[in-house]
């Protein structure tokens, strides 16, 4: 059963930040990622979900269940939302071990029924080996995927999560996100998580909500928000210009050909394969990676030669965007001495060239 | 050497002691939470006693506790004896005295708990106090020992006070300072000595264990109540 989440707020903070987001989730599915740079209120939402932070304004309701009605002068306190809250510096007991952590929430269970909820989410968190230890001598990872656990042990009905994956870098963090996936998948808990970080609301949101200076810019799937950004504030946030929905076809060598269907054409990219993707992807390519020349047969070691049409010229800054039509939307930003001398020239074909590690894939969502 | 009166000063420090930890500690709790204005004022009024002379706290105890008083009134239509100078008065009046030595290690230990863990708490589905007991209470343990026994050494100590609002009545009201006093005056200084060592002894022995205790979280004096 899909959850609905209906998010209305509003919340001047102690430093004059003003917050006012109001949004929808659980259309698209039930994860969804709020996506801002820091200090775009994200936390706050979050927090407000909680019932940790009282919002000045506004109403949020689960289901149609009230946590906060401003005008009604509801406030459901945090104990009695069944949230489970995992904040962004985790916060686990260090007076007690992590098998204690875990059941902090399991009081007034009977003896049978907290000894299986600790027994699932200690299978479903691969905690067996860390349950006697003592929290402080837990690494990163370790210290989030207790936090998790502690917060899916009290059967939540929303989990939040704060930045999951901030404190950890490289394989760790790898780890932890398609652990995230999977739990997401198995519990399939609605699930509101903050980010600033593309990949990672990319590759476990179903929906993303951009959140740009305390307001709500766009909602929408990932591809939706990161592809086609709805205003200016998003695209310059998102930072990618082009972002496809694609299929992996077959991985030779290292190198993945992924198959991108857009607009009923069907075009085949090469791109460099990583492990553990899955079959969906998003294939994510940055304006300034890719190249164009003259129609011609020059030969070349891009492993994608794209002949392509230019739909528009749009001077920013410095450079010019080039949105193309290669059979897919693509987007490339050259200098205007390129545009000069080359010529780019409106409706005219050009050969777009993108490296195979140029074009970077995240894992996607399935009916994402 | 006055065991009677020993035995009544131990008593009344280990009641006011106990009735400091379980009564300052919500008065600690919100000292180290609250953002009102007002915290400054109550701050002060808890440390009042530790500037005041005693005999200046001891003054206005004697008035507010008299007969005259309502105070003084309800509780001898209530217990059918005066409070002043009985046990009972000499108990209230060491709760004021010893507020601040309690109050404030308790606060320094509370305001020292990440809110975050008591925030993580809430959302696992305990009550504000539920969160307390089983978070901040076992987070604070060496400051709540230290509230105690600061309390409790400084009650013992107590003269000033004692005098004023408890007098001098023997198994009654005479605590172990007043009876050295009462030593000094009549030149016993051999009886004066002996109850002087055992209260040197007890307070060491208080303060050792205190320190040993703060050991790895800062010193048992506050600079403030954070």
């Amino acid at each position: 059963m899909a959850s609905r989440l209906e998010v209305d707020l509003r919340r001047v903070l102690p430093d004059g930040t003003r917050v006012a987001a109001r949004f929808e989730a659980g259309a698209h599915g039930p994860v969804t990622a709020i996506f801002g740079p820091s200090g775009a209120g994200k936390t706050t939402v979050l927090r407000a979900l909680a019932g940790l932070d009282r919002p000045d304004a506004g109403r949020i309701a689960l289901d149609g269940d009230v946590f906060f009605d401003a005008e009604r002068g509801v406030n459901v306190p945090p104990h009695a939302r069944r949230t489970g809250y995992v904040a962004q510096r985790p916060a686990l007991f260090p007076h007690l071990d992590v098998q204690d952590n875990v059941a902090f929430g399991l009081r007034g269970l009977s003896r049978q029924r907290r000894e299986d909820r600790l027994r699932e989410v200690v299978a479903l968190l691969d905690l067996t080996s860390l349950a006697p230890r003592r929290v402080h001598t837990l690494s990163g990872g370790e210290i989030q995927r207790v936090s998790l656990a502690r917060a899916l042990a009290n059967a939540p009905r929303l989990l939040l999560l704060d930045e999951p994956l901030s404190a950890l870098d490289g394989p760790a963090r790898t780890a932890l996100r398609s652990e995230l996936r999977r739990v997401f998948e198995a519990t399939r808990l609605p699930v509101v998580l903050v980010t600033h970080d593309r990949d990672e609301a990319l590759a476990l949101a179903d929906t993303v909500v951009a959140l740009v200076a305390g307001r709500v810019e766009q909602v929408g799937t990932g591809d939706g928000v990161f592809g086609r950004p709805a205003t200016l504030a998003v695209a310059r946030m998102v930072g990618v210009e082009t972002v496809l929905p694609a299929r992996v076809m077959e991985v030779s060598d290292g190198l993945a050909s992924i198959g991108v269907q857009e607009g009923g054409r069907a075009v085949t990219l090469h791109a460099m394969s990583e492990e553990g993707l899955g079959d969906e992807v998003w294939a994510c390519i940055r304006g300034d990676e890719v190249i164009l020349e003259r129609p011609g047969d020059a030969a070349t070691s891009a492993r994608n030669r794209l002949p392509a049409i230019v739909r528009r010229i749009v001077p920013e800054g410095r450079l010019v965007r080039i949105e193309l039509d290669a059979g897919v939307p693509l987007v490339a930003l050259v200098t205007r001495q390129a545009v000069s001398e080359l010529p780019i020239v409106l409706d005219e074909a050009v050969i777009a060239l993108v490296k195979a590690p140029s074009i970077h894939l995240l894992p996607r969502r399935h009916g994402a | 050497m006055d065991t009677v009166a020993l035995g009544l000063s131990l008593r009344l420090s280990l009641l006011t002691a106990g009735v400091l930890l379980i009564c300052g500690a919500p008065l600690a709790w919100w000292l180290a939470r609250t953002r009102t204005r007002l915290r400054p004022m109550v701050e002060a009024l808890v440390a009042l006693p530790l500037v005041l002379p005693p005999t200046v706290l001891g003054f206005y105890l004697l008035v507010a506790l008299g007969p005259g008083s309502p105070a003084g009134a309800a509780w001898e239509g209530l217990a059918g004896s005066p409070l002043l100078f009985s046990f009972e008065g000499l108990l209230v009046a060491s709760l004021l005295y010893s507020l601040p030595f309690a109050v404030q290690p308790m606060a320094t230990a509370f305001g020292q708990v990440d809110t975050s863990l008591v925030e993580a708490a809430r959302c696992l589905g305990a009550s504000e106090t539920g969160a307390f007991f089983r978070v901040v209470v076992p987070l604070s343990v060496r400051g709540l020992v230290s509230a105690f026994v600061l309390a409790f050494a400084h009650t013992l100590g107590e003269f000033g006070v004692v005098l004023m609002v408890g007098g001098n009545i023997a198994g009654r009201t005479r605590t172990v300072s007043i009876a050295i006093y009462d030593d000094v005056q009549r030149l016993d200084y051999a009886a004066a000595g002996r109850t002087s060592l055992v209260l040197l002894g007890v307070s060491f022995a208080v303060l050792v264990l205190t320190y040993a205790l703060q050991r790895r979280s800062g010193g048992p004096w506050p600079a403030g109540s954070r």
